[in-house]
């Protein structure tokens, strides 16, 4: 039998993470900056028709949720107050909370627009300990913005963002080598969802018989690879309540692993011409974030949603290399003419694009491509200044006069290099 | 069909028909070999629609004319058989297949020869060449790997093969880099031809060619078909239907610099700096100076790589930066002890020759800064 081996024990387990998660955070953000909102149900939404990004506790209670449209949360919530998104101010008011938590540690990783783990491992025994550090965290944030929060504090990421999670809104929970046998015997595989089980996954696991973290720590590394591949051995090792991946310092980008855009169409619509010039205008964003970033992507993939809120999604890895709009379109329509003739109209659409590799700048022998090349780069550096879409394909016109209801679609990690 | 063979007679035509047999088929016939046997021999073809080959196989005895078709499983049996033995292969009106070898018998079911999709000749021959087997795998061997290998550009997934009296130039590039080999055949052709071949025929061509074989072979050319005529074997191509970049505009004349290198010693340093970078595209920064070349890898954090080269080096000090890929190719494809790098300056082609191989000019694109 194999030995279960991960990381190096000996730093694993003197480690000191802590996840600060910010609770309900779009809307607690849009409650604060707007006290006629407080206590009220709000749901923070994008323009025009797109769906509920995040809901207050108050809508919450009456089982508004992320992902729902509008239409469906007002039947259940007949009071909610719609506000629409702003980015700006959330990543603003992100970056003066990030602020506040690198008093106390350099080794602070954005996770998300709302989440961030840090490594107190080398600082805590400065102000008292982790759970000190936490508590002040909390009262900082919450004295500076009147936002909640929950802190999680474990030996390593997996388990503090466990604990992050026990606890909604406003917890601070510890896990340490002592009481994580016992929670994580009593705690539901779907529970740690957030840490990599998703619930299909955490489906499957009920299916052979894992229903809590701690089965799943103590099955059979042999049982798991067979049902998810390599991914068994890391989702023991999460049951097991083991993790060694590091924190990053703060400012260290991490890999980009995906590029991508996602619209909501102004209204829903079976007009190939129309989804066409919508399609072109999620590629030549893209490839624009693409080449920012200097990547270049091997794997283009398509997400269409449908009218009645069916999905259909597939992606498609090619040999070469690719990093303008024109390329990832003609990928991108390649997928989408499997679709047609069309049967149900279309809502959303997305694209986004994988296996990115750096690019190496390598010049190209013939006049026409190099001709190419520089038209598109002076065209990045014309939209760069003034603006998105400031030059574009003729196309497009298409759908800007079908309408472009959002401005941003996926939220990158990235969105933190301003 | 009946006919009675000895295994290695008949496993070694199989094996060459079966690089031809389409891969991944959704057709069951093309995962087929059709076997024609007729007089004294036995004719196998396999094909994938875009490629042909048909194979003539002395057997031991035609003991029934006729044909069928038969899975190319066929093939890893026969390779399990006693070495040495005799293998009797027969088919009913039905194409059902049965082989006996020893006390083996085998069955199973073939599909009708009438069905085999033939690759079509086009009705006119416009000109046909001779070339010997030695030269072809040269002037093939020598550029093929500087073909783009994916299909996101069509006219470049091939060699570009140009015939003019007895002239030939022959092409490959991926639009970073390209090769060209120019050479004379001793039968001229009337007029002026050129053909993209796609590069799997290519590969194909290249693996049946003898390289030391003078004996001449036949290529036929068509309308958009190209036909390659082996003694014991012809093999038929589609040719890729589109123009060809001009080449001959981006390949330099006047150098400023020029340098004379060992090439066995560029080959080690270039791999052992390569070892360094993780990154799928591997820049080399190459600094000519004094006779010296310099050679350096560096990433962002898995650390730098320094060597240093003597060579002959005539001209002002440059420094430019290739993709390591490109320049391995060039050095892995020819034999010659020593390799010159001609430069005009670090932002146009430069140009790669081998020593001893006047005719192969290898135009290499370096890398922006």
């Amino acid at each position: 039998m194999e030995t279960f081996k991960i990381g190096n024990p000996v730093t694993a387990s003197a480690r000191t993470i802590l996840l600060v998660d910010m609770n309900a955070y779009f809307a607690s953000v849009e409650q604060q900056c707007n006290p006629a909102l407080r206590g009220k149900p709000v749901a923070v939404c994008g323009e025009g028709r797109t769906v509920i990004v995040t809901a207050s506790y108050e809508a919450r209670a009456f089982g508004v949720k992320t992902g729902m449209t509008l239409p469906e949360a007002r039947q259940i919530c007949p009071g909610l107050i719609p506000v629409q998104g702003d980015l700006d101010k959330y990543i603003e008011t992100s970056l003066r909370i990030h602020k506040i938590l690198l008093n106390y540690t350099d080794m602070v990783e954005v996770f998300s627009i709302d989440e961030c783990f840090m490594d107190v491992t080398a600082t805590q025994h400065l102000f008292g300990g982790a759970l000190n550090i936490a508590r002040e965290i909390k009262a900082e944030i919450k004295k500076e913005f009147g936002l909640l929060c929950s802190v999680g504090i474990g030996p390593n990421r997996v388990v503090s963002k466990i604990a992050g999670k026990m606890h909604k809104p406003d917890g601070l929970t510890v896990l340490n080598k002592e009481n994580i046998p016992k929670i994580f015997k009593n705690m539901p595989v779907e529970k740690l969802q957030g840490v990599g089980i998703g619930p299909r996954v955490a489906e499957k696991l009920y299916f052979i018989g894992i229903k809590t973290a701690a089965e799943l720590g103590e099955a059979p590394v042999q049982l798991l690879k067979s049902h998810f591949g390599i991914l068994g051995r890391i989702y023991k090792a999460i049951g097991m309540g083991l993790d060694d991946t590091p924190v990053a310092k703060y400012g260290d980008e991490k890999p980009v692993k995906s590029v991508g855009h996602s619209h909501t169409l102004a209204a829903d619509t079976a007009d190939i011409n129309v989804i066409y010039s919508y399609l072109l205008m999620l590629c030549e964003k893209t490839g624009f974030r693409l080449r920012g970033y200097g990547l270049t992507a091997r794997t283009a993939a398509l997400y269409v949603r449908f009218s009645d809120f069916t999905g259909f999604s597939q992606r498609k890895t090619f040999k070469h290399y690719f990093d303008s709009g024109e390329e990832i379109f003609k990928c991108a329509k390649e997928i989408f003419s499997s679709l047609l003739p069309l049967k149900k109209e279309v809502r959303l659409l997305g694209i986004s694009t994988g296996n990115l590799s750096a690019a190496a700048g390598q010049s190209f022998l013939f006049e026409k491509d190099e001709r190419k090349r520089k038209v598109t780069s002076a065209v990045d550096e014309i939209n760069t200044k003034h603006g998105d879409f400031t030059v574009k394909p003729a196309l497009l016109i298409t759908a800007e006069k079908f309408g472009i209801l959002e401005r941003c679609g996926i939220i990158s990690t990235r969105i933190w290099k301003k | 069909m009946k006919i009675k063979t000895n295994k290695e007679e008949i496993l070694n035509s199989l094996q060459v028909a079966q690089y031809f047999i389409a891969s991944g088929s959704t057709l069951p016939l093309l995962s087929n070999i059709l076997f024609e046997a007729d007089g004294d021999f036995l004719n196998l073809t396999a094909t994938d629609m875009d490629i042909s080959a048909k194979i003539k196989c002395k057997v031991e005895n035609i003991k029934e004319e006729g044909k069928t078709t038969i899975p190319r499983k066929i093939i890893a049996l026969i390779k399990e058989f006693e070495d040495g033995a005799d293998i009797t292969i027969e088919s009913d009106k039905n194409d059902n297949i049965n082989l006996k070898c020893k006390k083996s018998n085998y069955k199973m079911p073939g599909l009708p020869a009438e069905d085999f999709p033939a690759l079509q000749l086009d009705d006119k021959k416009l000109e046909s060449v001779k070339i010997s087997q030695s030269l072809l795998k040269e002037i093939l061997d020598n550029i093929q790997y500087a073909a783009l290998k994916d299909t996101s550009k069509r006219n470049l997934n091939g060699v570009f093969m140009k015939f003019e009296g007895n002239k030939i130039e022959a092409v490959a590039t991926d639009a970073h880099r390209l090769a060209y080999y120019k050479a004379e055949t001793k039968s001229p052709v009337k007029g002026k031809l050129d053909y993209i071949v796609p590069l799997k025929t290519i590969n194909e061509v290249s693996r049946v060619l003898n390289p030391g074989d003078e004996n001449e072979i036949t290529l036929n050319f068509y309308e958009k078909v190209i036909e390659f005529i082996f003694p014991n074997m012809e093999i038929v191509s589609r040719v890729i239907d589109e123009n060809y970049p001009n080449y001959s505009q981006v390949i330099p004349k006047d150098f400023n610099m020029k340098a004379l290198i060992k090439k066995e010693e560029l080959a080690a340093s270039i791999r052992r700096a390569a070892v360094i970078s993780s990154d799928k595209s591997k820049i080399v920064l190459f600094k000519f100076e004094n006779n010296k070349l310099f050679i350096n890898v560096s990433t962002a954090d898995e650390g730098e790589a320094f060597e240093e080269i003597d060579i002959t080096y005539e001209g002002e000090p440059i420094e430019v930066s290739y993709n390591a890929v490109y320049i391995m190719d060039f050095l892995k494809a020819n034999e010659s002890e020593n390799i010159e790098i001609k430069l005009i300056s670090s932002m146009n082609p430069g140009v790669m020759k081998a020593e001893g191989k006047e005719n192969l000019t290898y135009v290499i694109m370096p890398i922006r800064k």
